[in-house]
């Protein structure tokens, strides 16, 4: 007993101890790993892990907000046209104004669609797929709209340089983005597994009538969530800006929302809600970005990568039900 | 009392329908059933009873092949079958009536009672007018008044398990498994229930049923089974036993005197729960009453007579459409069950699944969920305190888990509930409503139970019960009110009640 107590019990050990649902991602990682570095010289190098990881940041900061979706049992499809958005107003604001100003306006826009996001879904109670299915075309409509159909480039300088080093500087040997995702991501630990709202988090998507009758406010949690997730996509789609020095109108609208589920699902958070947890995303994350990397350097064409992803997903939801079922 | 004695032969011998050999299952940390022999005659009624975590259902989901067992041998007509999946175990004639319903609350009475065996005219579509024709049949035959057309959702839960029972009747049963079947129902609806019963065991059907209320067996069935820590403690006819054998069998040890002396020992304090004129249309109309601290006033009457939809109202899930509601002198306007809660409220909620825990979550983080506020320091929660006060309540109330890491959807029903109790306990909640709080839990959680609602009424608590069991009533209750179809008939001091004036009350509406 003694010994379950001081060793079983840290923290982390209670919402996200070692969990079998995180074998299956872990195993393939390493698998891959092992794999892409017999296979490609080039794989293993500090270059490349570092190239992974700079590309993956976007991808990390998306999930990582996409994840408070699912454990609510919810889903944000709005996120990849958030980072559309967010990109052409940024980009925009600089070319009339000042980045500040620029920052300050498109992380606005971004969150302005995360507000409609919410109190559609905490007030008005509309299911979230609806929503956030009906936020995605509107953002993406609001960011065509706004650019006018076109890219945004030739930001003056020194702005420009500013930008760019939120998508692509360093800090000391650190990528910018990476230092600012690993940031976020410790800081939505934080929330999730030390705050009264995490905890709630976990209620709702557990049972929503059981969290409202221990006097949770449901309203509060949902658009709380929403928020969380749309402001995570703007963060993203301003890194992402930064790093292409420019606005673009299609810059969410491609693989980005879609990678960013599956990356929360096949970390191994449930998408029933009430399971999972942050670090299971950023394994999640890691999955797909060193898949996607290791297959490039292979030279294995992206429709077959798109496929392989795919099997994926389906695959490790499919194990972890067997492994249910068996239990 | 382990020396189990053997089961005598009686009369003609008898035909085994269903035969359990050494049957063991085990999941990680507990041994749900260890070495389990039990055997089902054709035609009889055999009881199944255990305290909470005793076996009962882990033995009855693996005959229904929901669970597969990890050694031993099930026999049906003398042949050793694999129970592999549900369909196996119903092509095999056995039928099973969980205590969770299994009905699809969106779907017609119909639609439900032929799932997974339509009807279909010969172009493959659902033949409707013979559905309902065959629905209706099937009612008819068991006294069962509800239109096949209506959605289940939008029925009573007594309703919704007479229509289970129904569904699993419709299927050729040889063996039929009721867990806890009259949980929910009225007098009126239990009495159907029984005549049917008995009606399918002469025709030839095994039945096993599964029940905590002691005094139902002895009109009902021929023989019982009781498990204690997944063994078999013995089987006997059911002559052979009294209520206080059965007791001592089921626990272990000889249950305690009951402790009536308590209740003449408390003072009844100020009033701190005021019900005016209170009504909702179609459940409850113009209902008055005054709890004070230190009492438990429980209120009885049948199911469907409106008295969880009065506890929601008080507890801010439901808005009241008149009258009004004072708490402590001062009157309350709740808008959810976050007003209700701060007022100092606590409702243990008759859907214990569904309202109570959230069984995904860990039993620590239930235990909690609703006083999490005094965890916090800095804006964030301190995992040591929180664990510390799970801990103390777990071993307060006695919860039988095997870490407070567990997820609380796997305790048995009696812990269960004591973990719904824990998570208001934990809150600094004055009044407390609990509605049903002992159904389908067994005598010996029961009475802990009881002690602590006592415990709670002595601590100058006020608590309000909502009861259909008559026995639980008459000793809880130091004032009884009477409700029928959603009006107070009858209000009664609990002393030296006879219980035929409540019976009355309840039933036909005559008050004292």
């Amino acid at each position: 007993m003694k010994g379950a107590e001081t060793g079983g019990w840290r923290w982390h050990a209670l919402v996200e101890r070692i969990e079998p649902e995180t074998i299956g991602p872990s195993v393939a990682l390493v698998a891959m790993i092992v794999t892409f570095s017999i296979l490609s010289p080039y794989f293993l190098t500090r270059n490349n892990f570092t190239n992974v990881l700079v590309q993956s940041a976007p991808l990390l900061i998306l999930a990582a907000g996409q994840t408070f979706a699912l454990l609510m049992g919810g889903l944000d499809l709005s996120q990849g046209s958030i980072v559309s958005l967010v990109s052409v107003v940024t980009a925009g604001v600089i070319m009339r104004h000042h980045i500040v100003l620029g920052a300050l306006a498109g992380l606005g826009a971004g969150f302005g669609i995360s507000l409609v996001n919410g109190l559609l879904i905490g007030r008005a109670r509309i299911q979230p797929f609806i929503v956030t299915l009906g936020t995605l075309y509107m953002a993406a409509g609001l960011a065509m709209v706004y650019s006018g159909g076109s890219s945004i480039f030739g930001l003056p300088k020194p702005d420009e340089d500013y930008f760019f080093w939120f998508g692509g500087g360093f800090v000391g040997p650190i990528p910018v983005p990476v230092l600012i995702a690993a940031l976020l991501i410790a800081a939505i630990y934080v929330v999730l597994t030390r705050t009264r709202f995490g905890r709630h988090v976990y209620a709702v998507g557990g049972s929503e009538s059981v969290a409202v009758m221990s006097g949770i406010e449901l309203g509060r949690v949902k658009i709380l969530i929403y928020l969380i997730s749309g402001g995570c996509a703007a963060l993203a789609g301003f890194l992402m800006s930064g790093r292409v020095i420019s606005g673009q109108p299609l810059l969410g609208a491609g693989d980005i929302l879609l990678q960013s589920i599956g990356a929360v699902i096949i970390g191994g958070t449930s998408v029933f809600g009430g399971q999972g947890g942050v670090l299971r995303t950023v394994l999640g994350v890691l999955v797909i970005a060193f898949m996607v990397n290791g297959l490039n350097l292979l030279a294995i064409d992206t429709f077959v990568q798109q496929v392989i992803v795919g099997a994926i997903i389906i695959l490790s939801v499919w194990v972890n039900s067997l492994r249910r079922r068996r239990a | 009392m382990t020396s189990a004695a053997p089961m005598p032969p009686s009369g003609a011998p008898a035909e085994v329908v269903l035969e359990v050999r050494g049957l063991r299952k085990t999941y990680p940390g507990v041994v749900a059933l260890d070495q389990l022999d039990f055997d089902l005659h054709r035609g009889e009624v055999h009881a199944l009873l255990g305290a909470n975590g005793a076996g009962k259902s882990t033995l009855i989901k693996i005959v229904a092949g929901l669970y597969r067992a990890d050694a031993g041998e099930i026999h049906i007509d003398g042949r050793p079958v694999d129970l592999r999946d549900t369909q196996t175990a119903q092509a095999l004639g056995i039928s099973v009536i969980y205590q969770d319903f299994a009905l699809v609350p969106h779907l017609s009475v119909a639609e439900n009672l032929f799932l997974g065996r339509e009807f279909v005219t010969p172009l493959g579509l659902i033949d409707w007018r013979r559905t309902h024709a065959e629905a209706r049949r099937l009612l008819a035959r068991l006294n069962i008044d509800i239109q096949t057309t209506a959605v289940v959702s939008s029925l009573s839960m007594g309703q919704r398990q007479l229509v289970e029972i129904a569904k699993a009747l419709g299927i050729d049963a040889r063996v039929l498994i009721l867990d806890e079947p009259t949980a929910s129902l009225s007098r009126g609806e239990v009495d159907t229930l029984f005549a049917l019963i008995r009606k399918l065991a002469q025709s030839g059907v095994g039945i096993i049923y599964v029940s905590h209320r002691l005094e139902e067996i002895a009109s009902l069935v021929n023989r019982v089974t009781v498990l204690r820590d997944g063994r078999s403690v013995g089987t006997y006819p059911v002559d052979q036993l009294d209520r206080r054998n059965v007791v001592a069998l089921i626990t272990g040890q000889e249950r305690r005197s009951q402790e009536t002396s308590s209740r003449e020992a408390r003072t009844r304090g100020q009033p701190l729960l005021e019900l005016r004129h209170l009504s909702r249309a179609r459940e409850f109309e113009d209902i008055s009453l005054t709890l004070h601290r230190g009492e438990i006033l429980v209120l009885t009457g049948l199911v469907g007579a409106g008295r969880t939809e009065l506890l929601e109202t008080i507890f801010g899930a439901r808005r009241a459409a008149g009258g009004e509601i004072r708490v402590g002198g001062q009157p309350a306007k709740f808008s959810s069950p976050r007003d209700a809660i701060r007022s100092g409220i606590a409702l243990l909620p008759e859907d214990r699944r569904g309202h109570g825990i959230a069984v995904i979550m860990p039993v620590f983080a239930n235990v909690t969920l609703a006083s999490l506020v005094q965890f916090v320091r800095l804006l964030l929660l301190q995992p040591k305190r929180e664990l510390q006060h799970a801990r103390r309540m777990i071993s307060y109330l006695s919860i039988r888990t095997p870490s407070p890491f567990q997820a609380a959807g796997l305790l048995s029903g009696g812990n269960q509930q004591k973990l719904v109790l824990a998570k208001w306990l934990s809150t600094s909640a004055e009044i407390f409503l609990l509605d049903e709080p002992t159904q389908g839990i067994d005598v010996g959680t029961k009475d802990e139970i009881y002690r602590l609602v006592r415990g709670l009424a002595a601590a100058g608590k006020a608590v309000l019960v909502v009861s259909s069991d008559l026995e639980e009533v008459l000793e809880l209750g130091d004032r009884i009110i009477a409700v029928r179809q959603g009006r107070i008939v009858g209000e009664f001091a609990n002393n030296a009640l006879d219980p035929t004036l409540l019976v009355d009350a309840i039933t036909h509406g005559r008050a004292a």
